[in-house]
């Protein structure tokens, strides 16, 4: 009997404990599953909404700038939620990202949405809903005023050359064709892209990549252009990285990597003119370089011109000296690291395979072998075409005896005296022939009194130092032309054309030079863009 | 024939007649009755007393009634009474009783007519008939019958024995008669009314605060101001019913009677003169026992005022603030006043001041704020006293005239000429550089462009109006332009072809030039900013005191224009501006949409008329317009200061290089004496006081060749002399070259005599020098001395051999006490002089390189006279000279030529100093080159201005000054420095500043 008992007893709990797995097990398994179905389940277990988590989630991947992903949540959210102002809240906001800014504007007025971001919404609206479009396989390039349209299909090309190398160099490729918007006024731009004027002004910022696009204000709208091709991709390499590290990269590995590799879509990597060697070489030798965090949020919001240049030559050298090392992988490893959830320093220590300082280090020993330009170059600040001088040389001469020589032959120039111009430019160049305005100015002077030998071997040298300035490229470009060097005087203006496309005098020299060069072709795109922007109005098919 | 007519005719002459002789009774008696009773009563009085008079009186009284019974007598005697037809007709009849009845009878019928006959039912046939009976029953009858005449006779005797005894009396005492008579209507008269203890009471007008007067004994005239109340309370000797008074001229004033005696009367006096009372009762007026005292008005004086400031004629800028305050006072009080412009339209500005009879006021006004008033204002203060009876009386004080200066025509016309030399400058630069050399017509061209520049720079700056900016930077730089383009230019134009300084001269200038006008047009548009201002506070003022803010709209308006106009300057023209103006933040970042925001938001506020809104507005506006105002004076000033800033500091490390070079050469100068001074010392054996005598008659030989050279210069004739001779003249280089002798001299003389007192051993030295001296100046003398006289030939002569003698006595002397001249000196000491020797050589390279950088500075100095580099070179060259000198051991050659460079150096130092002062402003003391100051400087409150002018240098004037300067050059780089010019060019410069 007593064994009986004994016997029942474990077998009663063994069944007990049998019973007790059972229905953990169970639990588990509910519990399992209801995690593996998804957040709804697990929404309703802490108490949160499934509409404000999807709120939460559409947030999240507009942050991320996965539109697409965002853009089905909201369709869902409306169909459960079809009239939830929330919801509309971001359905708004999805729109906004997608382009189509009417609707969004649309439905935050119907809501009645006030506040920072509706207002952006609607300024944003204004300044694109006259704007035409033109789409390619992967863009769609949006401008307002007729003269940009000689932008669009070398933006396209541009662009794609880029796409193509991002492609290559950091295993980038958008999902949807990206949005380009070219803006006829720096005003528009700053009102639609959150920069102030001053900061535009300071830093040189004429191009930005926010809200899941490309944003840049017209070459027109500057004094003497910009490189803007290299803009183009440069932003568009900002739109990689966003994406490829998920929003999180800080702001010196996004200018660092898009700097390093804005010239990819013509070949050139990590290119830094001489003036930005040497302002990096000088400024590490006093001590005085930004640091990484100085430069966040933005290197638009740093304090002069020559600060921003030195950041981008800061953090450009750094992905040079990383890809050297590395290999040019490194960059997109970098980015994904970061994405993956690392944070910058981590990430670069992983890639790198030790601490950041000594890659902080190593970087600074490595800049001071290079052969960085060591002489006093100007930095050329951005000059606005709208509250700067119609001269189209650069006005800051920062030697005073130069100066006042610049200032002679200016007024003497200004009067029809070419050839006392001409003196004076010279006299400003023997003192001072490495300051752009000077160089310019000399190299004007000597085309003005027939000496174009002169002129084009001095535009040379001051190219040397300031490849970026348009105007000498020009002033070569037209010295060829009269020396009858009519290859020469093409590369010299498509060069110009790279930097100021709005050049007249320069478009019709090229149109000129192609001519005797035989480059029918080119001389087509050269009349079809001057009558273009002669007559201003005209909108001529692509 | 009517028969009734002829009855009733007969009766009626009864009745008349009947009448006559009553009433001619009646007369006789009366005429006796007054002439027995009054005659006597009249007369007698004259002669009588007084109580016989009362006496007279009574009896008249008692004789009365007998008169009046005689008289009542003769009227009963022939008092019939008015005789009726039938009486008359009966009377008619008395002589014929048969007739009286038909008479009587008819004469009544007589008077019936044919209406009355009828209606009494007679017939009318035997009433004519009987009437007809009666008629020429009368016929038979004489009225002058039934009166005899005899019945008057004794009447008649009684009146003229009544007359007769009159007419005695009158003609015995026609006087008496009259006083009597007199003496009757005077007792018949009422007595005079007088005052008994009157009662004035004087009641001022409230407005003068004076307190009521009260006079019970009045004499004299009554005195008191328009507007007093005056009472009279008065009891009369008399009884009145009624009494008033009767102003001059005016309507008469009731006043009350009580108790038949008690008088008062009120009223407001109005003029001077006489008030007269009259009194009446039962309507007749009674006479006045007084004359009234009349009233003299006191006048109300009207209110003084004076002006305090402005105390004299303003020349100001129409955005500046004037403060107006003046003092008044008046004899009760002074209510209000306003200020007062009167320009091209009058504008009246009440003050707020405490009323009372002395008051002070100021306010501040705003001219900018007053559209109309044209160029200039008359200013004065008016203000009113408290006279409330005749009207508030004004007073004002003197005007002074308030001219306008609009800051921006100054500017316009300053920019004006400027641009016009500007444009000339730059072309003709042009010109130059352009020039291709040993081309004649084009050196021609340029010769004739320079003249041409010179002629307009002259004109354009005689010609306009520069009193007030003269004291500015900008003007003095103008004058310095002129001034040193004539210096280059002059030669040129002369003929010389070197055009080597004329090129750099004319960059500086134009570079100067274009930095004043680039600031010029800061200027301008900073200058609408401050009149933005101006209004803008006009306006927030005027709506904190409460004026409607519809009403200011207008002033709204300018402003806003006035913004529009800034902002199109900042944006167009900012090319002609400063660069670091243009550049700074303030300009680029215009805060145009939030000062439109404000601006719309007043607007609104100000059509509304919501004062508490508008101020809100206006505060906000201010607020917001000053902090950028602010921020552009900064950008204005850190631009001036930049430009100036860089020039002030090139100027510092030239004069911190020059302090230094001075150091080195007055350290190299005080050596080389030292060393001097080491190789001698007084014989030990003389003593003191021997000593001391030798050195006064040691002096004493020198004052003598002092004296001598002096003399005998006295005697040459003055135009041999060349005294104040122009330096472009023959003469005039005669007369330097004289002057450089006599200064050598002096020099030799006054170093040999410092020698003496300091180191007189070390004096020997200087006896070569001062002989050398001596005799060339005696070889001017001679020379100058050809057309003299014998005698003058004569004395110059002897003078010189006693200068000699006096001069080898001095030397004697000195040997004798201090042993043979220190020319001999030690080894030592000529390797330590050789050695300073090489110091002032180091020396003299470091001034040359100083003097290549002043040339490479001197475009960016423009204050820098171009002359400036030249003196450099003097005092290297003198350098040069000394360290030659000291490698020789040629002590007092070294020192004169170190003299001379340090001199050279300071020279140079005192044109920096110069040219910095100039650089730093003028009154308002601000460095940089603000153009238009304030007068009195910034902040200034309209205070007068200097209005002196300065002397521009005319051509004459500069072609006389190139011309010293070419002497002045020419002779230091011959190594001779006339001392004097240095300092007439020096104080020519003072002048022209000043």
């Amino acid at each position: 009997m007593q064994q009986l008992v004994t016997k029942h007893k474990y077998y009663y709990y063994k069944t007990i404990k049998g019973l007790g797995l059972l229905l953990g097990g169970l639990l588990c398994g509910v519990t399992l599953l209801g995690v593996l179905h998804g957040y709804a389940t697990a929404t309703e277990i802490y108490g949160i909404s499934e509409k404000s988590l999807g709120l939460y989630k559409g947030s999240g991947l507009l942050f991320e700038w996965r539109v697409k992903e965002a853009r089905e949540l909201v369709d869902r959210l409306n169909r459960e939620s079809p009239n939830d102002p929330d919801v509309r809240g971001l359905e708004a906001r999805v729109l906004f990202f997608e382009g189509r800014y009417a609707e969004a504007r649309a439905v935050m007025e119907r809501n009645r949405m006030t506040g920072s971001f509706p207002e952006l919404v609607a300024t944003t609206d204004d300044a694109t809903r006259n704007m035409r479009t033109h789409r390619s396989d992967h863009f769609v390039i949006s401008w307002a005023d007729p003269r940009d349209e000689i932008l669009v299909e070398p933006a396209l090309e541009g662009l794609e050359k880029a796409r193509v190398a991002v492609l290559r160099d950091l295993g980038f490729e958008p999902e949807a064709p990206v949005r380009v918007e070219i803006y006829p006024s720096v005003s528009q731009f700053t009102s639609v892209s959150t920069l102030t004027r001053k900061e535009v002004r300071t830093s040189g910022t004429i191009g930005l990549c926010k809200f899941n696009r490309l944003m840049i204000a017209s070459p027109r709208a500057t004094l003497h252009g910009y490189g803007w091709r290299d803009t183009l991709s440069h932003e568009y390499l900002h739109l990689a990285i966003y994406h490829l590290s998920r929003g999180r990269a800080p702001i010196w590995v996004h200018e660092g990597i898009a700097k390093y590799l804005e010239g990819s879509w013509r070949g050139a990597y990590g290119d830094l003119s001489p003036s930005s060697e040497a302002l990096l070489s000088r400024r590490m030798s006093e001590g005085t370089l930004i640091s990484l965090e100085t430069m966040s949020p933005s290197v638009a919001k740093l304090e002069s011109a020559e600060d921003t240049q030195l950041a981008f030559a800061e953090v450009a050298t750094m992905m040079t000296f990383l890809v050297e090392t590395k290999g040019l992988e490194a960059l997109q490893a970098l980015a994904e690291a970061i994405g993956d959830g690392r944070d910058d320093r981590e990430a670069l220590e992983a890639v790198w395979g030790d601490s950041f300082a000594a890659y902080d280090a190593r970087w600074r020993s490595w800049v001071r072998t290079q052969p960085l330009g060591k002489g006093e170059y100007q930095i050329l600040p951005l000059a606005l075409a709208d509250e700067a001088e119609e001269s189209e040389d650069p006005s800051a001469i920062p030697d005073r005896e130069a100066e006042n020589f610049v200032r002679l032959g200016d007024l003497l120039r200004e009067r029809g005296r070419v050839h006392a111009a001409a003196v004076e430019y010279q006299k400003a160049y023997e003192q001072s022939p490495s300051l752009a305005g000077v160089a310019s100015r000399y190299i004007w002077g000597q085309m003005a009194i027939g000496r174009y030998q002169e002129s084009v071997a001095a535009s040379d040298a001051a190219l040397m130092i300031y490849p970026e300035l348009g105007v000498l490229w020009g002033r070569k470009g037209m010295a060829l032309l009269e020396l009858e060097r009519y290859s020469e005087a093409m590369e010299a203006l498509r060069a110009l054309m790279e930097i100021n496309p709005f050049h007249i005098p320069g478009r019709r020299a090229l149109l000129v030079a192609a001519r005797h060069a035989g480059e029918t072709s080119e001389a087509q795109r050269q009349e079809w863009a001057l009558s273009l922007l002669e007559k201003e109005t005209a909108h001529p098919p692509l | 024939m009517d028969y009734a007519s002829i009855l009733v005719s007969r009766v009626r002459t009864v009745r008349r007649l009947a009448a006559w002789r009553r009433g001619m009774a009646f007369a006789s008696a009366f005429t006796a009755a007054l002439a027995l009773a009054l005659i006597p009563f009249f007369t007698l009085p004259a002669r009588v007393s007084e109580s016989f008079r009362v006496w007279s009186a009574v009896i008249v009284l008692a004789v009365s009634p007998v008169i009046l019974l005689g008289v009542y007598a003769a009227l009963r005697r022939f008092r019939r009474p008015r005789l009726s037809m039938s009486a008359a007709a009966g009377l008619l009849s008395s002589g014929r009783p048969d007739l009286k009845d038909l008479v009587v009878s008819g004469s009544d019928l007589s008077r019936w007519g044919p209406q009355t006959t009828s209606e009494r039912g007679a017939s009318l046939s035997l009433v004519q008939a009987q009437v007809r009976m009666a008629a020429e029953a009368a016929r038979q009858l004489e009225p002058s019958r039934a009166l005899p005449a005899g019945e008057l006779t004794p009447w008649v005797i009684l009146l003229a024995g009544s007359v007769c005894f009159a007419a005695a009396f009158l003609i015995a005492d026609p006087y008496g008669a009259l006083t009597g008579w007199r003496a009757v209507v005077r007792a018949l008269r009422p007595s005079p009314i007088t005052f008994n203890s009157a009662r004035y009471t004087l009641s001022p007008p409230a407005y003068t605060g004076l307190p009521e007067t009260v006079i019970e004994d009045v004499s004299g005239s009554l005195r008191a101001l328009p507007g007093t109340r005056v009472s009279v309370e008065s009891l009369l000797s008399g009884k009145v019913e009624r009494g008033v008074v009767l102003p001059e001229g005016g309507d008469p004033i009731e006043g009350t009677v009580q108790s038949d005696r008690e008088f008062r009367v009120a009223w407001i006096l109005g003029k001077s003169g006489e008030y007269r009372f009259e009194f009446f009762r039962s309507g007749a007026l009674l006479p006045l026992g007084f004359t009234p005292e009349p009233f003299e008005m006191l006048p109300d004086h009207p209110p003084e005022a004076t002006l305090v400031t402005p105390e004299a004629d303003l020349e100001i800028l129409k955005d500046a603030v004037v403060q107006v305050s003046f003092r008044a006072e008046d004899d009760f009080g002074i209510e209000r006043a306003e200020v007062v412009l009167r320009g091209d339209k009058e504008v009246r500005l009440p003050v707020r001041m405490e009323p009372g009879r002395t008051t002070e006021g100021s306010v501040q006004i705003l001219p900018l704020r007053y559209e109309g008033l044209g160029e200039g204002a008359h200013l004065s203060v008016t203000v009113w006293d408290n006279d409330s009876v005749a009207g508030a009386k004004a007073g004002s004080t003197r005007s002074v005239y308030l001219s306008f200066i609009d800051r921006r025509k100054i500017v316009e016309t300053i920019e004006n000429l400027e641009e016009r030399l500007f444009e000339s400058l730059v072309l003709y630069l042009g010109d130059h550089l352009e020039h291709r050399e040993g081309e004649q017509t084009g050196m021609t061209r340029l010769r004739d462009g320079a003249e041409d520049l010179l002629r307009l720079m002259s004109e354009l700056l005689r010609n306009q109006q520069m009193e007030l900016v003269l004291e500015s930077p900008p003007s003095l730089a103008l004058i310095s332009i002129k001034t040193s383009l004539e210096v280059v230019l002059r030669p040129f134009i002369d003929g010389s072809d070197d055009r080597g300084p004329i090129i750099p001269e004319l960059e500086r200038d134009i570079l100067l030039l274009d930095r004043l006008l680039r600031n010029l047009n800061m200027e301008k548009a900073l200058g609408l900013g401050e009149e933005i201002s101006a209004l803008q506070r006009s306006l927030f003022d005027e709506l904190q005191s409460g004026t409607d803010p519809r009403r200011m709209q207008s002033l709204l308006n300018r402003i806003m224009e006035l913004m529009s106009r800034m902002n199109q300057m900042l944006a167009r023209e900012r090319e002609s501006m400063p660069e670091e103006f243009v550049n700074a933040d303030a300009v680029r970042d215009m805060p145009k949409s939030d000062l439109q925001e404000a601006l719309e938001r007043l607007q609104k506020a100000l059509k509304s008329g919501n004062s508490e809104e508008a101020r809100k507005a206006a505060e906000e506006l201010l607020a917001q317009m000053s902090s950028w105002l602010s921020a552009l004076e900064d950008a204005a000033r850190a631009a001036s200061e930049g430009t100036s800033g860089m020039m002030l500091e090139d100027m510092s490390e030239l004069e911190q290089d020059l302090g230094e070079l001075m150091k080195g050469q007055e350290g190299l100068l005080n050596e080389t004496r030292e060393l001097s001074a080491r190789e001698s010392g007084p014989s030990a054996e003389m003593d003191r006081a021997a000593f001391q005598q030798m050195m006064k008659r040691l002096e004493s030989r020198l004052d003598a060749v002092a004296e001598n050279v002096r003399q005998n210069e006295a005697r040459i004739p003055r135009h041999q002399m060349g005294w104040h001779m122009k330096p472009e003249t023959n003469q005039a280089q005669r007369s330097l070259e004289y002057f450089e002798k006599r200064r050598r001299f002096n020099e030799a003389l006054s170093e040999t005599r410092q020698n003496l007192r300091s180191d007189p051993a070390r004096s020997q030295d200087m006896i070569p020098y001062l002989e050398g001296a001596y005799r060339d100046v005696y070889a001017e003398f001679n020379a100058r001395s050809e057309e003299a006289s014998e005698s003058v030939k004569q004395n110059l002569k002897q003078g010189e051999a006693a200068g000699q003698k006096q001069i080898e006595a001095f030397r004697e002397e000195l040997e004798g006490l201090f042993g043979k001249s220190s020319s001999e000196i030690s080894e030592e000491v000529r390797r330590q002089l050789a050695g300073l020797g090489e110091k002032q050589q180091g020396l003299e390279e470091k001034t040359g390189e100083f003097g290549s950088k002043l040339r490479k500075t001197l475009k960016n100095l423009p204050f820098l006279p171009p002359n400036v580099p030249g003196m450099a070179d003097q005092a290297q060259d003198a350098m040069g000279e000394a360290s030659g000198q000291l490698k020789a051991a040629d002590r007092p050659g070294a020192l004169q030529s170190e003299n001379r460079a340090l001199e050279g150096l300071s020279g140079i130092a005192r044109e920096l100093q110069q040219a910095k002062k100039k650089m730093q402003g003028g009154a308002s003391g601000e460095s940089g080159f603000r153009m238009v100051q304030k007068p009195g400087g910034p902040g200034s409150q309209g205070q007068d201005v200097d209005r002196s002018h300065v002397e521009i240098p005319e051509e004459m004037e500069a072609r006389e000054l190139k011309g010293f300067r070419e002497d002045v050059m020419r002779a230091m780089r011959e190594g001779k420095y006339p001392r004097n010019y240095e300092k007439d060019v020096e104080s020519y410069y003072e002048q022209l500043i000043k």
